[in-house]
């Protein structure tokens, strides 16, 4: 069933007006047959008041003279009248003067005249009346008229009514079809062209006007708010152009300058190292005495020599390695490996300096681990610095290293029982050049830029770094990697 | 038998520093310049080890790799490369253009001799 609501605005102004014509046709029709069905009845009492009339002056003479012949005779010149049944004269005391029958076998006993009177039947109508002579009663007229023929004239009327009713129906059809044009045609037209810009995204395309009334306000409002979507998308158009431009430009200077800082930072590599080959290179020379004997203070001080050289060496590497994850040119190289067997090497490789200080250095690692898929080189780069760090920060107590796993990742704490990082720096320790910052003791010599590099390092292997300390208790550094789906197919 | 080394090598200081490191250890020392220099002297004495730096006048320490692969009688004489290059790929660069092995730069006398012994057969 569709809903009023739900038609077009078309077919509601034809039915609105299709409605509005049945009610009043109804309506009037209604009226007209009321008004046919009781006129019939009065026209027939009128017609035979009028017969009355005319027989029963004619009847007088006959009534003064009692002679019922010519009485009969005037009856009989109902014969034309059709439809009259029966007619009686009575004589001023009631009784039967002359009759009329249309049909012989047919008659009709009217009764004892008392009054005048007219009654209607179902299939007949009856009138009696006193026939005066100069203001006396002679006699008595009585009619009976056939009302058969009322059924069929109002049979009649309502099929005429009923083809009035279809004619005037589909004229107000017609009509309607033909009046609603110019609503539902504007109406139309201006959903129609919605539709296409919304299709095209074309706001060029105008609403013609067509009338001055609301919907004529409507379509101008409407081309006003095209013209002016119109106006906005050009100026957002022109708008996109130019940053376009002005972004191509700074890509390609943004390019450029990448390119220059990445050829510069070739050659400051080159740069840098070759001299320091030298100094390291000989200074190592001296120290082992290939090139002669070295006095105690001698060896002393090229110690210290060598020791600053390395240092510089390795500033010299954090900041180029900063630069080159900073610029995203660290490409990392997946390969499969069993952390354990990674762990315990870089352990072993820094045990020494932790031993030098006195310090326990011990890993705990679950056994068992499934073979990590990553980047080992980039890994063990990561956990050399923490375990540094490590020996770097603590005195006294011991520096563990657990490796664990948990869910679908592994874990790797490096917990140390060092200095601690205090609450206002634990936000910013992992921020380039950050050491500086701190106030921390400049003896702990280094780049400040091991933390930066190890976090973008474990973040380029999808992994995720955490520190959690205590001030004159202690650090844990924690290293979150996902054990990714191995996806070469090299086993041992 | 001293095992003929060509150090091919622009920085006179590392090129004093390899070549003493290696002269007391029974290599017999032959020196090049330029990556040009090099390629002349490799065809000429056909040494049993080539020390390569990477960054060269004239021709790179790769087109030196390459070139020298080329010669059929210097195919299979070591080339190790001496990278100071820090930049990814380079030393599969120099593993691609036909070089051996790598050392990287700044050369630690300490483990040196040990590195250059570990390609000879």
């Amino acid at each position: 069933m569709i809903k009023f609501q739900d038609l077009s605005i078309k077919l509601k102004l034809i039915s609105i007006q299709l409605f509005t014509t049945l009610f009043i046709l109804v309506f009037f029709v209604g009226i007209y047959l009321f008004s046919q069905y009781h006129q019939y009845e009065s026209r027939a009492f009128s017609r035979m008041s009028t017969l009355a009339e005319i027989l029963g002056s004619n009847s007088i003479s006959a009534l003064l003279f009692f002679d019922n012949d010519a009485a009969t005779e005037v009856l009989e010149s109902l014969e034309t009248q059709t439809d009259v049944l029966n007619a009686v004269v009575y004589d001023h005391n009631g009784d039967i003067f002359a009759r009329f029958n249309r049909d012989s076998n047919s008659d009709y006993s009217f009764g004892v005249m008392t009054s005048e009177m007219q009654t209607a039947g179902d299939d007949h109508f009856i009138l009696t009346k006193r026939i005066l002579f100069d203001d006396l009663k002679v006699g008595w007229i009585a009619l009976r008229l056939d009302a058969s023929n009322r059924r069929v004239e109002l049979i009649e009327a309502v099929w005429q009514s009923f083809l009035l009713f279809i004619a005037g129906i589909i004229l107000a059809g017609l009509l309607s079809i033909r009046m609603q044009r110019p609503i539902s045609g504007s109406i139309g037209m201006l959903a129609e062209t919605a539709r296409q810009i919304k299709e095209s995204g074309d706001y060029t395309i105008k609403v013609k006007l067509s009338s001055r009334d609301e919907i004529g306000m409507l379509v101008g409002s409407f081309n006003d708010m095209l013209e002016k979507i119109h106006n906005h998308e050009q100026h957002l158009e022109q708008l996109v152009a130019e940053r376009t431009v002005e972004l191509e430009a700074a890509k390609t200077k943004a390019e450029e300058s990448d390119h220059l800082k990445s050829a510069f930072l070739a050659s400051m590599s080159h740069e840098l190292r070759t001299p320091l080959n030298s100094i390291i290179g000989f200074t190592g020379i001296l120290l082992q005495g290939m090139a002669g004997p070295l006095t105690e203070e001698q060896s002393k001080q090229l110690g210290m020599v060598k020791g600053s050289a390395s240092h510089l060496l390795e500033l010299i590497n954090d900041i180029l390695d900063i630069s080159k994850i900073e610029s995203g040119r660290v490409q990392v190289y997946d390969e499969a490996f069993k952390i354990d067997l990674l762990l315990v090497m870089a352990v072993s490789s820094l045990r020494p300096f932790a031993e030098k200080k006195g310090l326990r250095l011990r890993h705990n690692i679950e056994s068992g681990l499934p073979k990590l898929f990553t980047d080992k080189r980039r890994l063990e780069q990561v956990l050399i610095n923490l375990i540094n760090n490590a020996i770097k920060f603590t005195e006294t107590g011991e520096i563990i290293v657990n490796c664990y796993h948990k869910d679908d990742s592994l874990t790797i704490d490096v917990i140390d029982t060092g200095i601690g990082i205090g609450e206002k720096d634990l936000g910013t320790i992992f921020e380039t050049f950050r050491q500086i910052d701190t106030g921390l003791d400049r003896v702990k010599e280094g780049s400040g830029l091991g933390l930066a590099i190890s976090k973008k390092l474990v973040e380029l292997l999808s992994g995720s770094i955490t520190v959690v300390s205590e001030p004159g208790v202690g650090s844990t550094f924690s290293i979150v990697l996902p054990f990714q789906v191995e996806t070469s197919s090299d086993e041992d | 038998m001293k095992i003929k080394t060509l150090i091919i090598e622009d920085n006179e200081n590392n090129m004093y520093l390899i070549s003493f490191l290696l002269q007391n250890n029974n290599h017999e020392i032959h020196q090049a310049y330029d990556g040009q220099k090099g390629v002349e002297l490799a065809k000429a004495l056909i040494p049993d080890l080539i020390l390569l730096d990477i960054q060269l006048p004239k021709m790179n320490g790769y087109e030196v790799a390459r070139e020298i692969r080329k010669d059929e009688s210097l195919r299979d004489v070591p080339i190790i490369a001496i990278t100071s290059y820090a930049m990814p790929g380079d030393q599969e660069k120099a593993l691609v253009a036909g070089c051996t092995g790598y050392i990287k730069k700044p050369i630690n006398p300490d483990t040196f001799l040990e590195e250059i012994e570990s390609y000879l057969d």
